[in-house]
């Protein structure tokens, strides 16, 4: 066994059908070709799932991993990675959270919790160091996210610990259920806390003392104070403003870049923004910032409605997504609404990003008559309506009602079951909505939503160099000015893409917050070389970690493939290109179909995968040392120019 | 984009800009926006309203990044604030310096008139 340093070194594995618990030595080439994180977990689910398994069997796996600098002083670096089979996208489902749950995780012993299986009763886990026990929930079960966090901080009798744990949306199998850990961090997407949910389990809940060894202490403190004062001096403008104002400051940014996503989507600026703006927000509403473990930014407000309809509202960490998903996307343009169904969100467990698309999509039907008072139970969907919303909230969390029952299955399949051109409305890419931000101005975003391996996604690249990368930075580190343009169809914005999607999956597989690399290069290139050096005393180097991250996304893809994935599940909505937006700076611009065929075109040349299919091809496969796929995949016949 | 090597700027400039990590990044953008700033004072929100549509400036925080970096050499300074709306309530007014000038005089040695 090798000497570990960064990483922990053990693997625990929870068999919830048999009530069991194994430990099992990290093998070192996983570290070594996966770094850590969401890599190791994308890599157990390829190799440990058949194609084909239903979401919600036993069989599926629910995989939390940590990566190599969580839990040391590297900064941004607290985050870790839930993985699992999608039941919203069918394929490759994972979603990432901070606070201090990987950290304590890590400092438990164990970069990967695998469970498997499924209680026949509601079970939590407790791990204290190496003590894991499997203990019963039944007087959790039916509890939110924050009195079951507060119940099992009582149970273990120690406040200092750390709960992921989900609400009735995900005991409920909800499509939009998230896991919730230290009452506001989410890990959301892809219906993580419904698979949560269909294994009975309510609740992991760890504390660890162990620490962390890393091979040159010195080094990580220099790292520190390196790349820190590289974020303030040269990108002084992001770390100011997000260090103050945190994701809300995206409503008055993407309103001015006409990216705003309003009215579900069919414009780019809101007329009410003002409304919805950090001005309104700050002071009056936030009473403190919080952070998550080893942060320099300091991004989450903690907010409080102290008067009005919505008085005695009250959490952390209500983000840009909130403020446009129950705001801009349905009219509304009252703050305190956005801040007390964002807080409701967080205690019944849901991803408000997918909660919000889907009520968005609800309402458009509604006005545009596809719904009725019918099928909402006499909830009234008119534009603005503000009044219905958390209304609706609730009755998707318990599923109660025909609106709660058919909203509980995400806007992909609702609009499948309701039909009558609700299908058009539904602003999701392989079921899943992408983050919101309007992809008829912000191109390489676009794109990327739509290539991502996990569905509509606006992080697997979080692609903001585009707008904030010089022209000449672009072309220094991704090859070209001209995928600068935001709003130009430049074949380089494949280009743009590989590239972002590369950085973003290094930054994934460290655990590592992506809003510390932002405008500044040299925090996507440099920084994580010298950090993982640092941490774990390997010789990495900036192509290494590259590859690491071609190999890992060429993974996912395949196992997207194994599901019956392929080059026609890699387009948006039809919106986005037959109606142009008719305000704000984008006004007149759409998403030119034929320039999207070139895009897929270079983008999976770039990727070594099949113009055709968009399948990676045997060569690809080998040349990453993942030949076991290639012959899996051609067995399957799904190799490109196999019989395929 | 110039290289230090290229740009006919006093040694002191020089040795900034490789100070500050920008040699081979300073081009275009900084032309159209010292250009900019030698008509007027501005804050970046102003610049970039003037440049937009200009080489590949489609954004304002591309302005605000190269600005900054210009600031860091010392082409630009700030000379008070003034109110707009992007994202800050109030955001600084800048000013070409001496420094500035000589910048875009070498800058337009190189890249001519900027489209």
């Amino acid at each position: 066994m090798p000497e570990w340093y960064g990483w922990a070194g053990t693997i625990l594995r929870v068999n919830l059908t048999d009530k069991t618990v194994k430990k099992e030595p990290l093998p070192e080439y996983l570290a070594t070709q996966f770094i850590g994180g969401r890599g190791f977990n994308s890599k157990i689910l390829f190799d440990h799932l058949r194609p084909g398994v239903d979401p919600f069997s036993p069989e599926n796996l629910l995989i939390f991993g940590a990566g190599p600098c969580t839990g040391t002083l590297i900064p941004c670096s607290g985050r870790f990675t839930i993985s699992t089979k999608s039941p919203v996208t069918g394929g490759l489902g994972d979603a990432n959270s901070g606070g201090h749950f990987g950290p304590q995780m890590k400092w438990a012993g164990y970069d990967m919790i695998r469970v498997e299986g499924k209680a026949e009763k509601p079970v939590y886990v407790w791990i204290e160091d190496d003590n894991v026990e499997i203990r019963d929930a039944e007087h959790l079960w039916g509890l939110d996210t924050w009195i079951t966090t507060n119940e099992i901080i009582k149970d273990v009798g120690d406040p200092s610990i750390s709960v992921a744990c989900i609400g009735p949306a995900g005991e409920n199998m909800v499509a939009s259920a998230a896991i919730i850990n230290e009452y506001a961090r989410a890990a959301a997407k892809c219906g993580v806390g419904a698979v949560m949910g269909s294994k009975k389990l309510k609740a992991v809940a760890v504390r660890g003392t162990k620490g962390i060894r890393v091979a040159d202490p010195k080094g990580v403190v220099d790292v520190y104070f390196k790349y820190v004062r590289i974020l303030k001096e040269e990108d002084e403008w992001w770390y100011n403003n997000f260090s103050k104002y945190g994701t809300p400051m995206f409503v008055d940014q993407y309103q001015g870049l006409g990216a705003l996503p309003t009215y579900n989507w069919s414009e780019g600026v809101f007329e009410k923004a003002d409304e919805l703006g950090v001005e309104k927000l700050y002071p009056k509403y936030v009473k403190k910032k919080r952070s998550c473990f080893a942060c320099v930014l300091h991004c989450s407000p903690f907010i409080l409605i102290e008067e009005g309809p919505y008085a005695g509202f009250t959490g952390e960490g209500v983000e840009y997504e909130a403020f446009t998903g129950f705001g801009s996307k349905i009219g509304c343009a009252n703050i305190e609404l956005v801040l007390a169904a964002g807080t409701m969100c967080d205690r019944y467990g849901i991803d408000y990003i997918s909660c919000a698309e889907v009520i968005a999509w609800a309402f458009e039907c509604y006005n545009r008559g596809i719904l009725t008072k019918e099928d909402t139970d006499g909830l009234d969907l008119t534009w603005g309506n503000e009044d219905v919303v958390l209304e609706l909230i609730r009755r998707l969390a318990y599923r109660e009602g025909k609106i709660g029952e058919l909203l509980a299955l995400g806007s992909r399949k609702a609009a499948q079951k309701i039909g009558k051109g609700a299908e058009y409305y539904s602003m999701t890419i392989k079921g899943q909505q992408p983050g919101s931000m309007d992809p008829r101005v912000l191109a390489a975003w676009g794109f990327s939503y739509a290539v991502g391996n996990r569905g509509g996604d606006h992080l697997r690249t979080h692609l903001v160099c585009e707008y904030m990368f010089t022209p000449e930075e672009m072309e220094k580190y991704v090859g070209t000015a001209a995928a600068s343009d935001r709003f130009g169809w430049h074949v380089a914005k494949a280009d743009l893409v590989v590239w972002s999607e590369n950085m973003r999956t290094i930054s994934n597989c460290m655990e590592h917050c992506t809003y510390f690399n932002r405008g500044a290069p040299r925090l996507y290139v440099e920084f994580p070389v010298d950090a993982l050096r640092a941490v774990t005393g390997l010789d990495w180097t900036y192509e290494k970690l590259v590859e690491c991250a071609h190999r890992i996304i060429t993974l996912e893809r395949a196992f997207n493939v194994r599901e019956g994935f392929s080059r026609k599940d890699d387009y948006l909505p039809e919106r986005f290109y037959k109606e142009p937006l008719t305000k704000g700076p984008g006004r007149g611009k759409v998403v030119p179909r034929d320039h999207w065929e070139k895009l897929l075109d270079r983008y999976y040349t770039l990727r070594g995968w099949d113009t055709k299919t968009g399948w990676p091809t045997r060569e690809t496969l080998e040349k990453l040392g993942l030949k076991y796929v290639a012959d899996q995949l051609e067995e399957l016949g799904k190799l490109p120019g196999k019989g395929a | 984009m110039a290289s230090v090597e290229e740009l006919r700027v006093p040694e002191e400039l020089k040795k900034a800009i490789i100070r500050e990590h920008l040699d081979g990044l300073i081009g275009r953008t900084h032309l159209l926006i010292l250009e900019s700033l030698e008509k007027g004072d501005k804050t970046r929100l102003e610049v970039f309203n003037d440049i937009k549509g200009r080489w590949y400036i489609t954004a304002p925080t591309q302005v605000i990044r190269a600005t900054d970096q210009l600031k860091r050499i010392n082409c630009i300074e700030e000379v008070g604030k003034k109110r707009v709306k992007f994202v800050e309530a109030e955001e600084a007014v800048c000013r070409i310096t001496d420094k500035g000038r000589i910048l875009l005089r070498a800058l337009k040695e190189i890249y001519g008139e900027v489209t």
